[in-house]
């Protein structure tokens, strides 16, 4: 032990708590690994007190001075026991996130000037230009990675930021101490840790159970038991809590449920406004909702001492991740409980989420090879989307994909080729998507041990306990909330997910093509309706069997559906007639629509034709779609009479572009307004994980 | 990178917009450095030194505080590397291995603490031939450019010039056209350097390699394109003079330099026309013409005395 670190690293606690403070164990060990070793890894659970290891490190590095604590965390904000430590050992601390953007200057020239002691910064924030520009005049005398597993392993995350910031820890100089922080890393997570930090790395890693949270597993396959499950059981339950989903989708129509149902409940994931999100985050944090539903946007470094109950709508993909989520919950309360649901969709989510993780070879070469013969002037995304048949996400993901590889470089808008070879480095990907089936398989086995279920999750995370939690469902020997919901909830459960509709929200803006150029829509489509997410269960399910019946056609369920909702929705708009997209393949849709007006008491019109083209279904993004769309569809010849206010139905819409140009069309011909209406979507950007 | 080199990287580089305090310059960190191996210490020593034990080697408080300064720099110089590494820029100290060798013998302390570059390394360790001249090259310089080149790279040599305009573009594409390697020292614009798509292709072929002593993003001044004229002669087995003006311009100013210290042999074309290349001729520089073979063992070479090298010249 170093006795001048050690006396004045007491001194310093001594201050925070008073004359009898001590370290817990390995607190003190890591401080002084930080100040002496120069790189730390600590691996403790939530609650064991990591912040005290910075703020005790930024307290003596700066008496003797040295230069600022940067920690780079996705922390959404400084917990308030933290700031209170920070302001008695008189320290200035400043959070630097996306939402502090107004005072970001006056913390920038505070940094530079050497006024603050410690800076809590998200990857996004560290990333961007004004913070760069500003950290070539800052002194950094302590580097922090709060919840470093993030960094382990970039195929985990897929973040740009991520990867760059292990770049940066491989390149700072041993002179600046580097401290990673997790409560979550198992034997594999901490070795690739150890290899970017160096040779010469000290672990600090403690037990990892938390003995307030106890775990039941629910095997519950259909939504409209879970629904009903959670409807029935979160009433139940004291305090607040949190339900994670796999996709904003499944966020935004849960909590609509529970909100009709007199829960007060938030949906909360990345394609939400940022104003909403932290408006549904402050509701949370000030026990104002019962429930956030949400995706894992809402994870790491959520810190909220007294969250109750943490129920997983779906299996996480990891053991990690789980294990990380739950641990949001029962920090400073004695009792939490978490509930792991299994559903018949979670492995067909997590399946195209592994899948599609890495671009195909292809894909990433092709786009390689665009950047690379534009190498002088750069090449915008949409111009590349112009130059290939490639769907958006596809290219968005090849793109991040071929910087994270440091194939090619993002400069304003454009992209540009560095001068590393472009590589495909398929062993490395497929290990990476093992690692990620293994991972997936660890999760099937939680939810089928008899063994006590914390200590399963820990020892996977390479706890090696043999002890046991005493409170999960296994350990109890029985459940402490039941196990399936009752009839009446599934009941309703299932009535409200019949009339889950996804809005079409319509296009505004022309793709970049020869006929259109980029400009305004000027007579957009009406918001319009759409039954279901094709292939889901209930009406999804039905629109796909009828799609590829023999013969093809839509049953009366969906006809009897379809013109429920149409009929108010035709009254509150004045709707005089119906018609429909026309196809040279088959009649399924006309006759659908021929159906639909009939039971709506409304004529259909046929208004549009048909060339032939090339299936709409091939066409990968948006340029081509639209291209495409523009080649295939004409207003027919024989119109007497244009309704003024129409509906226009397909079967089953992706990007909208059919709608769009067919919309389009009418309005030429007369038509004031157009309401799209399609059976099921098809689309996968509401797959969206965050 | 190891802890000698991340030292220097810290003392000598201008990569920080930021000049509160002045990095070392080569000469001052060859100073240094010398005072240090005295002392029977490396550069990474310095990051332990109390300021007693810098008083004993005879540094004042001033120098001391410029010394910790700039080693406090560390942090953020990281953040400014990462973003050349992106690129393909990474740098090279006189602390690590790939150094060019031939700089160390041939320049001893006068060299550079470090160099930022992009390629492969390696190629300095290539026996090569140095190609000079105007930038203004008309089509006759061009043919004998090109001639000679295909001559020495048919010898097994790459060829090393300056990255500029007229001469030094002739000569490294010809090399890289014929499949050799081609090194060259920049007097400035690196990152300008490489966003040309020929000078990516030919990295990513493992053909090419830049070096510069100056920060990437540095302009052009007179002064690094003199410095990077002693580069060029210290690289090269022998450097081939195509077009020298008389009496001014880099061309002359590089040759007399080199003839006048004896860096490596100097060949000049032996044009008649162009006085220049007479005049340094007459000083010493061999005469050669679109006939030379390419044979360096009858130049006359006189014996030097090795320059000492340590773990970290």
């Amino acid at each position: 032990m170093n006795e001048s670190i050690h006396a004045e690293a007491l001194q310093v606690i001594k201050q925070l708590y008073g004359e009898n403070a001590f370290f817990r164990e390995g607190q003190y060990e890591a401080i002084e690994a930080t100040l002496t070793h120069r790189r730390t890894l600590v691996i403790q659970k939530t609650g064991w007190g990591k912040s005290l290891i910075y703020f005790v490190c930024t307290k003596l590095q700066r008496n003797a001075g040295k230069g600022m604590t940067i920690v780079v965390s996705p922390l959404l904000v400084l917990m308030e026991n933290q700031i209170q430590s920070a302001q008695q050992l008189g320290l200035q601390c400043a959070v630097l996130n996306s939402s502090t953007k107004c005072q970001r200057e006056e913390h920038l020239a505070a940094m530079r000037n050497g006024d603050l002691d410690l800076i809590l910064i998200t990857p996004e924030t560290l990333f961007t230009d004004e913070v760069q520009n500003a950290l070539q005049q800052i002194q950094i005398g302590l580097f922090v990675i709060d919840e470093a597993h993030c960094i382990s392993d970039w195929g985990h995350d897929f973040r740009l930021e991520y990867t760059r910031l292990n770049k940066i820890i491989r390149r700072m100089p041993h002179t600046v101490p580097i401290l990673g922080t997790t409560a979550t890393a198992n034997n594999r997570v901490i070795a690739d840790l150890k290899e970017q930090f160096g040779d010469d790395v000290f672990v600090s890693r403690g037990e990892l159970m938390r003995r307030s949270l106890s775990i039941q597993i629910l095997r519950l396959a259909t939504p409209a038991e879970r629904y009903a499950w959670i409807l029935e059981n979160v009433p139940k339950l004291a305090g607040s809590g949190i339900i994670y989903c796999l996709t904003q989708r499944d966020c935004e129509h849960l909590a609509g449920f529970l909100q009709e149902n007199r829960i007060s409940a938030f949906a909360y994931h990345s394609g939400m406004e940022q104003n909403d999100t932290e408006h549904a985050e402050s509701l949370l944090r000030n026990d104002q909702i019962k429930v956030l539903v949400a995706t894992v946007k809402l994870g790491m470094g959520y810190d909220k001492g007294n969250i109750a109950f943490v129920i997983h709508y779906q299996q996480p993909f990891n053991i990690v991740a789980y294990y990380q989520q739950i641990g949001r919950a029962g920090r400073n309360i004695d009792r939490a409980y978490t509930f792991l649901m299994c559903g018949e969709e979670d492995r067909n989510i997590q399946n195209y989420f592994i899948e599609t993780a890495f671009p195909s070879e292809k894909e990433a070469r092709n786009i390689y090879d665009i950047i690379f013969s534009r190498a002088e002037s750069g090449i915008s995304k949409g111009d590349i989307q112009n130059q290939i048949n490639i769907r958006k996400n596809r290219a968005e993901k090849a793109l991040m994909f071929l910087q994270n590889e440091n194939f090619i470089l993002k400069k304003g808008t454009k992209y540009y080729p560095t001068l590393h070879n472009f590589q495909y480095n398929r062993e490395h990907y497929d290990a990476v998507t093992q690692i990620r089936r293994h991972e997936q398989q660890q999760m099937a086995e939680l939810m089928g041990t008899t063994q006590c279920l914390s200590r399963f999750i820990v020892n996977q995370l390479d706890d090696p306990t043999t002890e046991n939690c005493g409170i999960c469902r296994n350990c109890l020997g029985y459940p402490e909330f039941p196990e399936s919901p009752s009839q009446p909830y599934i009941e309703c459960a299932l009535d409200y997910i019949e009339r889950l509709q996804i809005p079409i929200i319509p296009r505004k803006q022309w793709a970049n093509t020869s006929f259109t150029g980029s400009i305004k829509i000027i007579t957009p489509n009406a918001e319009g309706i759409c039954l279901s997410k094709y292939g889901d269960p209930g009406y999804g399910t039905l629109v796909k069997k009828g799609k590829y019946g023999n013969p093809a056609e839509f049953c009366e369920e969906l006809i009897g559906k379809s013109a429920s909702v149409l009929r108010t929705i035709i009254a509150e708009k004045d709707i005089t007639a119906i018609t429909c997209v026309p196809s040279l393949r088959s009649r399924i849709v006309e006759n659908f629509a021929v159906s639909l007006a009939e039971h709506c008491g409304i004529p259909f019109i046929p208004m549009l034709k048909k060339h032939g083209s090339i299936q709409q279904k091939d066409m990968e993004n948006s340029v081509y779609q639209c291209q495409n769309a523009w080649n295939s569809f004409s207003l027919r010849d024989d119109i007497d009479d244009v309704p003024t206010r129409i509906v226009l139905v397909d079967d089953i819409i992706d990007s909208k572009w059919t709608m769009t140009v067919c919309g389009y069309l009418l309005t030429t011909a007369g038509c004031e307004m157009v309401f799209p209406f399609a059976l099921a979507d098809s689309s996968e950007s509401r797959r969206n994980q965050e | 990178m190891n802890q000698n080199a991340e030292v220097i990287f810290m003392m000598c580089s201008h990569l920080q917009s930021d000049v509160s305090v002045k990095p070392y310059e080569p000469a001052e960190w060859s100073k240094l450095a010398q005072i240090l191996l005295d002392a029977d210490l490396q550069p990474s020593d310095l990051t332990t030194l109390t300021d007693a034990e810098f008083r004993d080697m005879y540094l004042d408080t001033k120098e001391i505080n410029r010394i910790r300064q700039l080693l406090e720099r560390g942090g953020s110089l990281s953040f400014a590397l990462e973003q050349y590494e992106n690129m393909g820029i990474s740098i090279v100290t006189r602390a690590d291995a790939l150094y060019p060798k031939s700089l160390k013998l041939r320049l001893g302390k006068s060299c550079p603490p470090l160099f930022y570059y992009a390629g492969n390394l390696q190629l300095a360790g290539k026996k090569a031939i140095g190609f000079v001249g105007a930038r203004g090259a008309d089509d006759h310089d061009q043919q004998f450019t090109e001639s000679t080149v295909s001559t020495v790279n048919s010898l097994g040599f790459a060829v090393v010039s300056g990255g500029a305009r007229g001469v030094d573009t002739m000569a490294s594409s010809a090399t890289i056209r014929n499949g050799s390697a081609a090194i060259s020292y920049l007097a400035d614009s690196l990152v300008k350097q490489i966003r040309n798509k020929e000078t990516i292709s030919a990295i990513q072929n493992n053909q090419l390699l830049l070096l510069s002593a100056v920060k990437p993003d540095m302009g052009f001044t007179a002064g690094t394109a003199m410095m990077r004229n002693r580069y060029i002669y210290a690289q090269s087995d022998a450097t081939v003079v195509v077009r020298s003006d008389y009496k001014k311009g880099g061309t002359w100013n590089g040759a007399v330099d080199c003839i006048k210290h004896e860096i490596c042999p100097v060949l000049c074309w032996n044009k008649s026309e162009y006085r220049g290349n007479q005049e340094l001729i007459r000083m010493g520089a061999v005469p050669i013409d679109a006939n030379w073979d390419g044979d360096l063992t009858t130049l006359p070479v006189k014996e030097k005395e090795p320059i000492q090298l340590t773990l970290f010249d």
